[in-house]
């Protein structure tokens, strides 16, 4: 239907005149909807909602805009959900949330109207319901929501609005959800295992300034400079254990750490090394170093090496101590005469790992990845929250709320104040911004996971710490009163 | 071999190496195209187990025995789901029927020692109680598989509840000549030493195990147990130098009012001391006889503050007794009630202290990360 634009602005002109008047704005909203102008219409029943939450006629018009079920009294209407069929001219993107016109993507599930494709399959971990995947309450009615309408409205708000100087983005994310920059970079194409550019440097690391300096001093000042470090006698030989609780950033680092040097990055997981047929894994990693080799300079990441090169005491009866005795081959060799390749491991058990890995040589250095300090939790909280809605969030104070949470509890504290914010969007029928408020109330509802990797630590700290090996960690316990 | 053959080895390796939600990942996709593969299922109950799903583990344990019921591997898993979900008896069943299957396998009977110590007071058909069973089952086991250190662990195990703490000692003693990392045995023979009222030699095992497998965090808890015992000792001896010093003051009173002498005074006045190094010297031995990692856990604030209130009241009321004079026997009233006040401050000061230590073991999580016990 066409509308008259005069119309139009003397209504919306006797609407800010008295913004209190429900009829008033009920009939500019349903005017809106029947010009097919829905996201504008909707947003004025969203107003009438807030000043008189039970409003039939609001109720049946938000309900007849979105296609879903009319609440009481509603006219039936044709389904607004059909309008944009999807289209394979729109694939899903990244940067375009899933809707009607675009397909969904794994990180948007598929609504029950529009299932995913085979390649994009919904979300199978929420129960089924609503478009999100997410359970709806439906406090204002039994109405459904608009998905694609609070969708273009929040489109527009982006970027996020933090509170506080909010410039460019001033570090990076030490967190394993972390986007894999390194990856842009091809590899180089040897066979199973490849090895890539690390595009990461350290100062991409946003806060853990110890750490940093830690990795400078044990790691990256010798490996920088060959002429010092032939002036002092410094050998190359050996590589660097990290080591520290779940979520905290290791493998983030570790890729910093083979951008800082220039090196090609080759990581190494349990799940590339095992194999069904006997002997395999053993070639497996064989193969690994060998790539190295041929790539160097080039930084071997083993990830979860307390898989790869478990106790053997433990594995009596596996085929996988083979393999710990073929990575030990292949580390002596790298340091007995292979220039350019840098062994860097981490885990999150180093308690677990095979003595023999770390003598003199191997990995003889360690290096403990905490928690992210204050300046750590903020850039991981402006990482999770800049793709979504929010306004006025003051990261600083989120980051004081979240001392001992790691980067993963972060995530997930995100993903909690979003849900939080949805939903109540569901119920004021209005779509809003993630405030500062959802984020501390998913703060206090989620506690930090890293408690049962801080018990098995301090038995670590306590009895096990033979010759110093995890001091650092015995003196953080200490500092927090752990010990 | 085929992709779902391929997938089952993998997660076998997985499992192996303790990577359950990994093998879970790979069976899944497995029983869900061949829901006929019982090796499958097994393989599923075994990564449930691991990772401490037992309920998932019985329903998958019980289709692996409905598939292959002449296979014993699919009843010793069932078996094992079922003690762990509480169906002891059951379990028990499962067991016998894994060493029917097959007598000369070591691991069922040893599963079997194991599940029926758990379902030990029960009675099962026969008139035999699990305690027998468990009993007979680790003999045949151990008769099988002579050089493997579970048997004899779990052999240790069922002397303990029969009541044989020295047999039990030998055979954690075997296990842990098998396997010198045997941590759980050297738990089981920290457990005897404690119950034998040895916290130090306790703490000396527990602590060694915690060493090998920090991990576990019940060797750690036991450290702290031991520990506690060590402090209670001390407690038991602050409250004896209290009743103590009752009893020199009473005495003092009794026969020696009017009757000092320089001598009497310096005996008199002697006794605070001995009191003090006594319980020095005891606190000093039973911190000895603890490994060096585990004193910083020794904590004796309170006790310090309770013998502190002890000793000022023993030397308030020896000195009223030593040098006042015996006519001012009157001031020896507010003397005594001191003395009563100070008592029952020190009692409390060591209530509270041993209620707090209780609480913060107690407290404290108990982290176990992985069985100990082949599947």
């Amino acid at each position: 239907m066409a509308l008259d634009p005069s119309l139009l602005a003397s209504l919306r002109r006797a609407v800010e005149a008295m913004p209190g008047d429900v009829a008033l704005r009920l009939h500019l909203a349903t005017m809106l909807i029947e010009a097919g102008q829905r996201d504008e219409g909707i947003r004025e029943v969203g107003a009438i909602l807030q000043l008189d939450p039970a409003n039939a006629e609001a109720l049946a018009l938000i309900a007849r805009a979105a296609g879903g079920p009319a609440g009481p009294g509603a006219e039936p209407s044709g389904s607004a959900g059909t309008e944009h069929p999807a289209s394979p001219e729109h694939p899903a993107s990244p940067e375009r949330p899933a809707s009607p016109e675009h397909p969904a993507s794994p990180e948007h599930p598929a609504s029950p109207e529009h299932p995913a494709s085979p390649e994009h399959p919904a979300s199978t971990g929420h129960p089924a319901g609503s478009g999100t995947g997410h359970p709806v309450a439906t406090g204002a009615g039994d109405h459904e929501f608009d998905w694609r309408a609070a969708e273009s409205e929040l489109a527009d708000v982006l970027p996020p609005r933090f509170v506080g100087p909010d410039g460019a983005r001033n570090g990076t994310v030490p967190d394993s959800a972390a986007p894999d920059e390194a990856a842009a970079a091809g590899p180089a194409g040897d066979g199973a295992f490849d090895a890539e550019s690390a595009g990461l440097r350290l100062a991409d690391v946003a806060g853990m300034e110890d750490v940093k300096q830690r990795l400078e001093a044990a790691f990256l000042a010798p490996m920088r400079n060959p002429e010092l470090r032939r002036l002092y006698g410094k050998s190359l030989r050996g590589g660097l254990l990290m080591y520290g609780p779940p979520g905290c950033g290791k493998t983030f680092i570790a890729r910093a750490v083979a951008g800082e040097l220039g090196a090609r990055f080759l990581s190494v997981s349990f799940a590339d090394v095992v194999d069904s047929m006997l002997g395999q894994s053993e070639r497996n990693i064989h193969e690994i170093f060998d790539i190295a080799r041929r790539n160097a300079p080039c930084v071997v990441f083993l990830d979860e090496v307390d898989a790869i090169g478990q106790k053997r005491t433990q594995l009596r009866h596996t085929p996988m101590r083979a393999v710990v005795n073929q990575l030990l081959l292949e580390l002596d060799d790298v340091t007995g005469g292979n220039e350019g390749i840098f062994l860097l491991a981490a885990t999150n058990h180093p308690w677990d790992v095979d003595s023999a890995l770390r003598r003199p040589g191997r990995f003889d250095r360690t290096l403990l990845v905490l928690p992210p300090d204050q300046a750590a939790r903020a850039a991981v909280f402006r990482f999770h929250l800049r793709e979504r809605p929010v306004e006025r969030v003051n990261l600083d104070k989120l980051a004081k709320l979240t001392e001992g949470y790691s980067g993963a509890d972060i995530a997930h504290i995100c993903e909690s104040a979003a849900e939080l914010a949805l939903l109540d969007s569901v119920r004021r029928g209005e779509p809003r911004m993630i405030g500062q408020p959802d984020l501390e109330a998913a703060a206090a509802d989620i506690r930090p996971s890293l408690g049962p990797w801080f018990d098995a630590a301090r038995n670590v700290a306590l009895f096990a710490n033979e010759g110093g090996a995890y001091d650092d960690l015995a003196a953080y316990l200490k500092k927090r009163r752990m010990l | 071999m085929t992709d779902a053959a391929t997938a089952l080895r993998r997660a076998d390796l997985m499992l192996g190496a303790g990577r359950f939600a990994e093998a879970i990942a790979l069976i899944a996709p497995v029983v869900a195209a061949e829901p006929d593969n019982s090796r499958a299922w097994s393989l599923l109950a075994q990564a449930h187990i691991g990772s401490g799903n037992p309920a998932e583990a019985l329903a998958a344990a019980e289709r692996a025995v409905q598939l292959d019921p002449a296979a014993s591997w699919p009843h010793r898993l069932r078996s094992i789901a079922q003690r762990r979900t509480g169906r002891k008896y059951e379990a028990v069943q499962s067991a016998t029927e894994a060493c029917r299957l097959e007598p000369h396998h070591w691991m069922n009977h040893f599963n079997l020692a194991q599940t029926a110590l758990d379902g030990r007071t029960f009675v099962y058909p026969g008139g035999i109680t699990g305690l027998e069973i468990a009993q007979q089952a680790s003999a045949t086991a151990r008769s099988l598989a002579p050089n493997e250190p579970s048997v004899h662990y779990v052999s240790g195990q069922v002397s303990r509840a029969s009541g044989d703490a020295a047999g039990a000692a030998a055979h954690f003693e075997r296990a842990l000549a098998l396997d010198p990392e045997h941590s759980s045995a050297i738990n089981e023979l920290g457990r005897i030493k404690l119950e034998q009222g040895n916290a130090g030699d306790a703490a000396r095992h527990f602590v060694q195990a915690a060493r090998i497998a920090p991990g576990q965090g019940v060797y750690g808890h036991n450290v702290e147990v031991a520990v506690a015992r060590a402090e209670r000792s001390v407690r038991d001896l602050i409250r004896w130098v209290i009743y103590c010093s009752w009893l020199v003051v009473i005495v003092a009173l009794v026969i020696g009012v009017g009757q000092r002498t320089l001598t009497d005074q310096i005996v008199l006045l002697a006794v605070l001391p001995a009191a003090a190094v006594a319980v020095g010297a005891f606190w000093r031995v039973q911190l000895r006889r603890m490994p060096a990692e585990a004193r910083p856990l020794f904590q004796g604030r309170s006790m310090l503050l309770a013998l502190g209130v002890s000793l000022c009241s023993l030397l308030v009321g020896l000195s009223a007794v030593a040098f006042l004079p015996a006519r001012d026997g009157v001031y020896l009233l507010p003397v005594a009630v001191l003395m009563v006040v100070a008592r029952f401050a020190a009692f409390r000061i060591l209530r509270e202290g041993a209620r707090k230590r209780y609480e913060q073991i107690t407290g404290r999580s108990v982290t176990v990360t992985s069985s100990a016990t082949p599947t």
